[in-house]
């Protein structure tokens, strides 16, 4: 059914029917009916999910906004306002095959190549009337400045506020109430545009929400550790759009207790027949979206992806009595913002919990943020005696990857830790 | 028992047929336009020169970007491993391997037991590569072996910009009609070729032995300003450009061993 899909959207107006709110909620039946097949319930439930936002932000009967990833979505599901995520719309268009639309049109209204291709894929796809536009564009600044550049941009574009949460890198005693401030200005101008009023039992609602949340994806990390989890990183990795849109979202909470108990119970019942396994991996940054076979081509070669620097859990627990103290918490605790040396803790951490034979950084074209500091992460990481890889590629245009160079690199970095 | 090692490059394609340590044959051809036809033909007159036949060769391994149109190999290793203990069995002080081939340069790091401990490899360009090199040659209408004649001559460099090796080519086109001399635009090239191998060599630390591999490696002007730029003495085999097979090779002996018990 995806090949079908995939086809379809391949052709020239393929795209066309990401507008019509209806294709949504086909989409919905289909999954409710056991259509579409997914390896876990909690996927299907996310994709249920993830089509009912989608259709109400095509609907245009509701205020909505574009997020960019680390923007705190607990205020937005509090207020009831959905989150579009540009980022994922366009990791999105790359796994159906259609973001050379988008990047193409990007392009010819002078967005260089040198740019994001998330931020160029979702700009083209702005500027092409496929994505929908926004009441307000809203950014965190951390961790990426583009986005931060791109939204402010295109709020200019589109005559739209642009709300900016300003994270401090360097992190000092008023941080905390400097962020705290931020998120009480975002609110008020959130309530100006939309015309809702947040009220604080479902802010709490929404920060509880964020802690169950919190708590089901450390045990879903848990239990990757055991040597039979069947969750594949390229499953891990589809979870993303939860990650990134829905924190604060009782659908999220419902989506990530649901695969803590599948994976429990596969692990319970050895569901999943333990495959000769030579080496552990730690993936650093997000893998390719388009078609590829990285992460399969590994595990053919008895190399497994066991955990993603992105999956991981690096904010405390959340307090529901003082809920915007805990997003501000949450916002300052991000593990690649701040100090290099956080980041590089953090990895250092992973592989042991992991127990890793070696770390793999995919380097996305234009990403200064994960690439900036690889000389002194593989420094740390030989340190450890931890071999490191850097595939350069790009995770959303394919015409920046190289197949057959990927896996010279790949295959050289196996017979390094063999 | 014979074994050998195929490197089907983007250039050239190499066998080196070895039994019990010593080089019954090593043999460099044009890869052409079909990489499994010309890792055929070399492996056809490596077979003539050592007297052996087909059957007679108890393990193949095969290397190099086509090391997957190889059908009688019975393992496929990448030309990172290769180099690396191809040039470690020449030299055991041998830390670090550059190999500039044709349509891909790197540097592979060691360690004391000549096994690969790092590398880097250029990113998707051909910028810095024999391609580049032979690209640039065609355009100054001479052959490498006058362009390495030439560099020593320049007494300026002449700056060659662009990094891809199609604008590169059009830039050189250029300074010619400018009335460049002629060694001092290849003082040029090779400047270019030696910054984007500097900047790799440096990614993964120089320690040891320098050893350079591949068919640029036969360019005695690249290896000087290398060794110059580098501060360091370069060690070049006396057929660097067999040296990836001749690490295949090996390889299929260590791997026929095992095979063995």
């Amino acid at each position: 059914m995806l090949d079908l899909i995939k086809k379809y959207m391949a052709r020239e107006k393929g795209p066309d029917m990401l507008r019509r709110p209806a294709i949504y909620s086909l989409g919905q039946a289909m999954v409710r009916y056991n259509l579409l097949k997914f390896p876990y319930r909690a996927t299907a439930m996310m994709v249920e999910y993830g089509l009912e936002q989608t259709k109400k932000v095509y609907n245009r009967r509701l205020p909505f906004v574009w997020t960019s990833a680390f923007f705190p979505t607990e205020l937005l599901h509090a207020m009831g306002i959905p989150a579009f995520s540009p980022e994922i719309a366009a990791a999105l268009a790359a796994s159906l095959g259609f973001q050379g639309n988008f990047l193409r049109e990007a392009e010819s209204r002078w967005w260089g190549r040198d740019n994001c291709s998330f931020h160029r894929c979702a700009i083209g796809g702005l500027f092409s009337h496929y994505y929908p536009l926004p009441s307000a564009f809203c950014a965190s600044s951390h961790l990426c400045e583009g986005a931060v550049l791109m939204f402010g941009s295109l709020a200019r574009v589109y005559h739209r506020p642009f709300m900016l949460l300003d994270v401090p890198v360097e992190q000092e005693d008023d941080s905390l109430n400097y962020v705290i401030g931020q998120l009480k200005q975002i609110i008020s101008s959130l309530e100006e545009i939309t015309g809702i009023t947040l009220q604080n039992g479902k802010l709490q609602e929404a920060v509880a929400n964020a802690e169950g949340t919190r708590r089901a994806m450390q045990e879903i990390n848990e239990l990757r550790r055991h040597p039979y989890s069947p969750l594949t990183s390229r499953e891990a990795f589809s979870y993303l759009y939860l990650n990134f849109t829905g924190l604060g979202s009782r659908a999220m909470l419902r989506v990530y207790e649901t695969l803590a108990r599948e994976l429990e119970e596969r692990i319970r019942e050895k569901k999943t027949p333990e495959k000769p396994l030579r080496f552990k991996l730690l993936w650093l940054h997000l893998p390719p979206f388009y078609r590829n076979n990285i992460l399969e081509y590994l595990e053919e070669k008895g190399a497994r992806v066991v955990f993603e620097e992105f999956n991981h859990v690096y904010w405390g627990a959340m307090d529901v009595s003082r809920p915007l103290e805990s997003i501000a918490g949450r916002m300052l605790s991000h593990f690649s913002y701040g100090h290099i040396s956080r980041r590089i803790e953090i990895i250092k951490e992973l592989a042991a919990d992991y127990n890793v034979d070696g770390v793999i950084h995919f380097s996305h074209w234009g990403c200064r943020q994960s690439c900036g500091s690889l000389r002194m992460i593989r420094d740390s990481l030989q340190k450890e005696g931890l071999p490191f890889l850097v595939l350069d590629g790009d995770c959303i245009d394919n015409r920046n990857y190289a197949p057959g160079q990927v896996q010279t690199r790949i295959d050289g970095f196996l017979e390094m830790l063999a | 028992m014979p074994v050998a090692g195929v490197d089907i490059g983007s250039l050239s394609t190499e066998v080196v047929i070895l039994e019990k340590g010593k080089i019954l044959a090593g043999i460099i051809v044009s890869t052409g336009a079909n990489s499994k036809v010309a890792a055929e033909k070399a492996m056809q007159m490596a077979l003539e020169k050592s007297g052996l036949a087909r059957d007679n060769l108890q393990y193949i391994i095969a290397t190099g970007y086509g090391r997957v149109s190889a059908p009688f190999a019975h393992e496929k290793v990448t030309e990172i491993t290769c180099h690396g203990r191809g040039a470690f069995s020449l030299d055991s002080g041998v830390r670090t391997v550059i190999d500039i081939g044709g349509q891909d340069s790197k540097v592979i790091r060691l360690n004391s037991r000549g096994k690969v401990v790092d590398f880097v490899m250029n990113e998707k360009c051909a910028a810095g590569t024999g391609r580049f090199l032979e690209v640039m040659a065609h355009a100054l209408e001479m052959d490498l072996a006058e362009m390495s004649r030439l560099a020593p001559l320049a007494r300026k460099t002449v700056t060659i910009s662009s990094m891809c090796t199609v604008f590169a080519e059009s830039e050189v086109v250029s300074l010619i009609a400018e009335g460049y001399p002629r060694e001092e635009i290849v003082k040029g090239i090779i400047t270019s070729i030696v910054e984007r191998t500097v900047s790799m060599a440096n990614r993964v630390g120089v320690e040891g032995t320098l050893m350079m591999t591949g068919g640029v490696a036969k360019n005695a002007a690249i290896v000087k300003a290398l060794q110059e730029s580098l501060g360091i003495k370069i060690t070049v085999p006396q057929e660097p450009q067999v040296v990836g097979a001749l690490g295949a090779a090996l390889l299929a002996e260590e791997g026929l061993e095992k095979k063995e018990g």
